[in-house]
């Protein structure tokens, strides 16, 4: 222990003495632990605690069924209620849905967001209430119109005042009673939102009516199962499985079969993992590079301290002892450096606000510097001690020891090339680095220039609304849309209109049910449900869908005529290949619908998705008082944004007038990860390239100053500064050569493990490799001009004298 | 004390070996005061070297108050160092982030002599070479002379049973010189053997032996 004190003071001291090198370390390690630190912070958030108000968050699994495709699919009420019964592995499952609803308050209508759920939502998240209490299961079975505060809200819009508790607020025309007000820090179950309301899932039959609560095909709600202690995943799996089986006796046409997914592999944390492994495995790059710059910097120190480590060996140091007093000076450095690092996580945990772009929900980024971050940025200190300081102690701690002692030692060849080592890895991490945020940005790129099926986003306007909230009853729904679409058609600047209670790519999700195809045996285990949406006439024309065969969705479709749908192409591919669809029929339920169209497959949950299958159905037919108008305009969309809220008030004063917004920044969640993640990693690339221009300016200096007896010889025996400048240039040069051909081949790799974040970029895409290796190249040579010059006005007199 | 027998050391260059020390055999007893003398290059230094357990790379067989020296490994020799050895340099090399107190300090810190006994034993010291009032000065703010002194006063803390200095006097001038070969003379009475190489006649004088070396050879004795 007295050693080690010991070592502290003398190694305090002898940075004390070399502020310029101390400084220019600390900061660099700062800055890469500080990298790594903020990111951790935020895959702490979102994915290791992606709910940190709920109790044992690993008891808990997501619920759902599966998709035809192999995912998952939400679940319906009635699937809900069977599968609560009868399983054996949870101790509570609870359902619920996410949606917006009109708050009636200080005289207007504002927005706000809710989560319906099944009584037992807090219950089986295991968050207590702040005040009040949570749901009965008598309100859920009676649609009792209640509603619990999320933190935040009550905050913000109460004051944070208990005296709510009893009141009434009005939620789409109806009166909710406040009962409770649930912990601080919790948003709900969906990951990186965080909600205002939350309500029983039953009283959505009273806020937006119309929805099919016994219909096993009409799947909705997502689900959360907490295990029973000592149930584990698998069994849990098994356990539903059996509860699937026995349900398909009962119910053979619905084949809602149970898939348990871990509860990070959904939503946000989802959406965030590829993106944070990325950014994590970027951020690590540029702390490597740091420890590179470090550890060069310390090779250069240990040089010229070859003496007093020689001196020290001499009167007795072992070489242990050696190496543990160098230890200790890198210690005290990474120490500082991460508590550098630390203050940078602590400014930089909330700056991911900063880089999402606007997106139309609650989203809440906010985070905190907990133990767990504290603790992970102390091993990664320690364990870049290690990285930067290790091999220049062992290098220090074996000085020739004769030769030093009498000044005969000269700068090591080994050392030299150890030094040149670090600095051809520093370029190639750099590349790598580069390589990823130059493949992200390109994916983006390309992901912009997917055939996306519906034509020009960014002149497509989208205006949300409902008719249930302006107190309109659905028998004069119709009617009002036709009105609304009528008016907004006829104003200037708009080349066309329509409505869906569906947006594609978009955060909502899709409405699915099951259908029955006459003379279609569904496979085994077959999920039947197909996702739809509920459209208006002059839809397809707006959106810019071709119509493939028979016709569109038009004012012909009335309630009360025939029913219809419109399906797309991967519909007809699935169930009547090679055939004409027109004429044909699936059942719905016990409703029977004629397909008059077929209309070409476009993007409707991702930008890279396969065609899968979907119906339109006519909003007359099929109602939805909840709609978006999509217009088409003939000028910039947000133009249009006031005349068309004044048309609206105009067909009816009270209609909601929500998230005017346009195509382009509608699909922006599509890409929310990507667009992060570019945004990002082009700022971590420029870190890691400036540090590896550092790097090299660094080693090139050292390189001059060391050889500058040697270029004073050469320049008397004749040679030209300009030959001395490129002597040292094709050093530099040569280093990064060798970077960039490593680097090269470990950007591959990366490239590779990102692919899925590509929209089908190529991880070798030869343009983002081409122009960061000319880049890189071209920075390498810029730091090696500095002192490339500074050898080539070296005078041989002054230098030969001195020596 | 120290008995050597066939030792010889070379560099490897290519295909050819440069001889420095060649069939040394040396002995020396408890109590000596020995000079090692040559011109430059004869490999007086490197000799010292192999003596201070400093320099492995050479053959023979090298005895050491009873240790096989040639037999033991980096390890054990260097505890046979810590032991048994101080170290007088020609540049001093002294440590400049230390003060002179600190300075003495190091080898019994290196020697895990328990920190209370240190400072006994620093005190002691600085008061028998009469620097006290310089315990908290760096080496920079010393003269030569004085820096010397301490280099001194750090080797023989430890209470070393050999002394080993390379031209211990060699940057300092003459008064500085006897004074600090006065102070050889007083240690090597007192019982420390002290083996010295040094091109100078009249430090050669403080010794009871002189070894000459010339090309790596012993050539009289």
């Amino acid at each position: 222990m007295g050693h080690l004190v010991q070592d502290l003071r003398y190694a305090f001291r002898a940075l004390a003495r070399a502020p310029g090198f101390a400084t220019v370390a600390i900061l660099s390690l700062g800055l890469g632990i500080g990298a790594v630190t903020t990111i951790f912070t935020w895959i702490d958030r979102w994915v290791l605690n992606p709910l940190p108000a709920v109790k044992d968050v690993g008891g808990l699994i997501n619920v759902h069924t599966r998709s035809p495709g192999g995912g998952t699919w939400a679940i319906s009420y009635p699937s809900y209620r069977d599968w609560s019964q009868r399983n054996r592995a949870f101790d509570g499952l609870t359902v619920f849905n996410l949606s917006q609803v009109g708050l009636r308050i200080d005289g207007g209508t504002e927005r706000a967001w809710a989560i319906t759920s099944s009584a037992n939502y807090f219950d089986v998240l295991g968050v207590p209430m702040l005040a009040g209490r949570s749901f009965r299961a008598e309100e859920e079975h009676g649609a009792v119109q209640v509603t619990v505060l999320g933190y935040a809200f009550w905050q913000r819009r109460f004051r944070g005042d208990l005296g709510v508790l009893d009141s009434k607020l009005n939620l789409n025309g109806h009166d909710f009673t406040v009962i409770g007000i649930a912990a601080p820090r919790f948003g709900g179950a969906y990951v990186g939102l965080n909600m205002d309301l939350y309500l029983p899932v039953t009283t959505r039959t009273v806020l937006d009516g119309g929805r099919p609560w016994e219909e096993r095909g009409s799947q909705w709600l997502e689900g959360i199962g907490r295990l029973k202690a000592g149930v584990t995943t698998d069994a849990a799996r098994e356990d539903m499985a059996r509860v699937g089986r026995e349900l398909d006796g009962l119910y053979p046409d619905d084949q809602n079969h149970p898939v348990l997914t871990p509860l990070r592999s959904q939503g946000a944390s989802a959406v965030l993992l590829p993106v944070m492994s990325a950014l994590l495995g970027v951020t690590a790059l540029v702390l490597l590079i740091a420890c590179a710059n470090v550890a060069n910097l310390l090779l250069a120190r240990a040089a010229a301290r070859q003496k007093e480590l020689g001196v020290r060996l001499a009167i007795g140091a072992g070489r242990a002892r050696l190496i543990r007093q160098l230890l200790t000076e890198s210690l005290l450095l990474g120490a500082a450096g991460g508590l550098a690092g630390l203050l940078l996580a602590f400014w930089g945990r909330n700056a991911i606000k900063g880089f999402i772009p606007p997106a139309p929900f609650p989203i809440d980024f906010e985070t905190s510097l907990n133990l767990r971050v504290v603790g992970f940025s102390v091993l990664v200190t320690l364990a870049t001690v290690v990285a930067f300081g290790l091999l220049p102690a062992l290098r220090a701690s074996r000085p020739d020891l004769v030769g030093v002692l009498k000044d005969l030692a000269s700068g090591s060849g080994a050392r030299g090339r150890l030094r040149g080592a670090l600095v051809a890895g520093q370029v190639a991490l750099s590349l790598v680095a580069l390589v990823c945020a130059g493949l992200f940005l390109r994916g983006l790129a390309r992901a912009q220039q997917v055939d996306l099926g519906f034509k020009n986003p960014e002149t497509l306007l989208l205006v949300s609304t409902d008719l249930q909230l302006a107190g309109l009853p659905d028998s004069a729904g119709p009617a009002t849309v036709d009105l609304v679409l009528e008016r907004v058609r006829s104003m200037p600047g708009v080349l066309a209109a329509g409505s869906s209670d569906f947006v594609p790519l978009g955060f909502g999700g899709n409405s699915s049910a099951g259908i029955r195809v006459d003379a279609y045996t569904p496979a085994e285990d077959e999920n039947m449900s197909v996702q739809y949406a509920r459209i208006s006439g002059g839809y397809f024309e707006t959106m810019g869908l071709r119509i493939m065969e028979g016709r569109s969705i038009g004012a012909e479709d009335r309630n009360g005529s025939p029913l219809v749908a419109v399906v797309n192409q991967a519909f007809v591919r699935r169930f009547w290949p090679g055939q004409s669809a027109v004429g044909k029929l699936f059942r719905r339920g016990e409703l029977s619908y004629t397909v008059v169209g077929v209309v070409q497959d476009s993007k409707y949950a991702k930008i890279i998705e396969t065609p899968y299958s979907f119906i339109y159905y006519p909003v007359a037919q099929r109602y939805a008082s909840e709609f978006t108008l999509h217009v088409r305009t003939a000028v910039p969309p947000r133009g249009l944004i006031e005349p068309l809220r004044k048309e609206l008030a105009a067909a009816k004063a009270t209609l909601p007038f929500l998230d005017p917004r346009t195509m382009s920044e509608q699909i922006i969640p599509a890409t929310i990860g990507q667009r992060m993640g570019s945004r990002m990693l082009a700022l971590f690339g420029g870190v890691a390239l400036l540090l590896a221009a550092i790097g090299l300016y660094g080693v090139m200096a050292y390189s001059v100053s060391q050889r500058t007896r040697e270029i004073g010889v050469r320049l008397a025996l004749g040679a030209d500064a300009p030959g001395v400048t490129r002597m040292v240039l094709r050093q530099g040069l040569r280093l990064t050569a060798i970077g960039l051909v490593v680097g090269s081949v470990l950007s591959l790799g990366a490239g590779f493990l990102l692919r899925s974040q590509l929209f089908g970029l190529s991880p070798a895409d030869p343009v983002t490799f081409g122009v960061l290796t000319l880049l890189l190249a071209a920075v390498a040579m810029g730091a090696s001009v500095i002192p490339a010059r500074r050898a080539a006005r070296v005078d041989p007199i002054v230098t030969l004298r001195s020596e | 004390m120290i008995q050597l027998s066939n030792v010889e050391k070379f560099y490897q260059t290519g295909p050819s070996r440069t001889w420095v020390l060649r069939q040394i055999d040396l002995t020396i007893e408890p109590g000596e005061f020995v000079t090692v003398m040559g011109p430059s290059g004869a490999g007086k230094s490197t000799l010292l070297g192999i003596l201070g357990m400093l320099d492995a790379g050479w053959t023979g067989s090298f005895d050491f108050v009873g240790h096989p020296v040639h037999q033991l490994k980096p390890k054990q020799r260097a505890e046979l160092n810590r032991q048994y050895i101080g170290f007088v340099f020609q540049q001093y090399h002294l440590i400049d982030d230390l003060t002179v107190y600190e300075n003495i300090e190091t080898p019994l810190s290196y020697r895990d002599v328990p920190k209370g006994e240190r400072q006994a034993m620093v005190a002691d010291i600085l008061d028998r070479f009469q620097i006290v009032g310089k315990k908290d000065l760096y080496p920079n703010q010393l003269s030569g002379g004085q820096q010397q002194l301490v280099g001194v006063a750090r080797a023989v803390v430890a209470r070393p049973k050999l002394i080993l200095a390379d031209e211990p006097t060699g940057n300092l001038h003459s008064a500085q010189a006897r004074e600090i070969m006065e102070l050889f003379r007083g240690l090597n009475r007192d019982g420390t053997t002290i083996v010295q190489v040094t091109h100078s006649e009249e430090n050669s004088r403080y010794s009871n032996r002189i070894v000459q070396v010339k090309d790596g050879w012993i050539v009289k004795e």
